[in-house]
């Protein structure tokens, strides 16, 4: 046995007494009149109300009434928390600001002239040219003279 | 049958409703943020039965219920400290759809978390039309109760979040569709959805048991 068709869904909108007054009207006289509505909105009444919340324990109201005062404190330790965050932030980033800027004022400077400025095409030729302290060359003639 | 009736209204007073007189949720955020820390502690007490009831939905330990229903205020407070900084002096924000959205949101991490529930397979369930509606008659009132509880975190999730804003947290359908972004329509027709998905798991969890 199941329930009228037309009455299924005001079934369980009764249940939770979501019903206008014109369809609770229409409802409660047709289950009156008919045994498996009855029985289905029965049926409705016993499985929501096994799915509610049981009543709360003495320990979830105290938990409730201690709410405000544990989130306040909370709330309090959290503000602390990010206050400390928030210079530990900012030092962080004035320190990377001044390293910056330090580097930018140093790569800015222009760069300390060269101990000699020579073409090296030239500086090449020109050690080319002269003869080192080692050079074979002259030995070799001084060698020679002595023969 | 008339002393079973829901809705849960007669158990508890979640939902608290503003007068005309009191300050909004709003008007409180901007008093905290000026430094009131009366208007933190009134939009808590406000709260704090509909946000712990949604809460206990999804955990069993009692620390678990006070630590997320905690955590979900803080969340709210700051989410609401960001918006209110970016509207100004002007406009208003919604805070309880907000507070409701991440209460919901951390219940089901922790019930995710905590691995205590898992999405029954559809097969196994039989239609509702063959399902008695007396299926839960031959047991213990505490049996059944265990049972459709634990039905209830099985239930998908845009159908179990429904269902639990309306009967745990007495929201009328309006404003749960506001809270969750659906249609009216949509919220109701989730909700149907879930008590007869409940009706099957339920059934199925008494076979399941009774072999």
């Amino acid at each position: 046995m199941s329930a009228c068709p037309e009455f299924e869904s005001l079934l369980i909108d009764r249940t939770t007494g979501d019903l206008s007054e014109e369809d609770k009207a229409l409802v409660e006289q047709h289950l009156l009149e008919c045994r498996s509505c009855a029985a289905e909105a029965d049926g409705w009444e016993k499985i929501l109300s096994a799915a509610a919340l049981r009543p709360r324990s003495a320990e979830e109201r105290a938990a409730v009434a201690a709410m405000a005062q544990r989130t306040g404190l909370a709330w309090r330790r959290s503000e602390r928390r990010r206050s400390l965050l928030q210079g530990a932030a900012a030092g962080f980033i004035a320190s990377a600001a001044a390293a910056v800027l330090l580097l930018v004022t140093f790569a800015r400077q222009p760069a300390a002239p060269p101990l000699y400025r020579t073409d090296p095409s030239v500086a090449a030729l020109e050690n080319w040219a002269s003869p080192g302290p080692f050079d074979g060359s002259d030995t070799e003639m001084e060698d020679e003279r002595e023969q | 049958m008339a002393e079973n009736r829901l809705p849960p209204t007669n158990r508890l007073r979640l939902v608290h409703r503003v007068s005309s007189n009191e300050p909004g949720d709003t008007e409180l955020c901007r008093a905290f943020m000026a430094g009131d820390e009366g208007a933190f502690g009134e939009l808590i007490r406000r709260h704090q039965d509909l946000v712990f009831e949604i809460v206990r939905r999804y955990t069993v330990r009692t620390e678990d219920a006070r630590d997320l229903s905690q955590r979900a205020f803080l969340k709210a407070f700051q989410a609401a400290r960001r918006a209110l900084k970016r509207l100004g002096g002007s406009g208003n924000i919604p805070f309880r759809a907000w507070l409701l959205r991440i209460v919901i949101n951390l219940g089901k991490n922790h019930a995710r978390q905590e691995r205590r529930w898992q999405r029954a397979p559809l097969e196994s369930l039989e239609s509702a039309s063959a399902v008695a509606p007396s299926a839960l008659d031959g047991l213990e009132r505490s049996e059944r109760e265990r049972l459709a509880r634990a039905a209830v975190l099985q239930l998908p999730r845009g159908q179990r979040e429904v269902l639990t804003l309306r009967i745990d947290g007495d929201l009328p359908f309006a404003e749960i569709a506001d809270i969750l972004g659906i249609s009216e329509n949509n919220a109701k027709v989730h909700f149907h959805h879930a008590v007869k998905r409940l009706k099957l798991l339920i059934a199925a969890k008494v076979r399941e048991e009774s072999q």
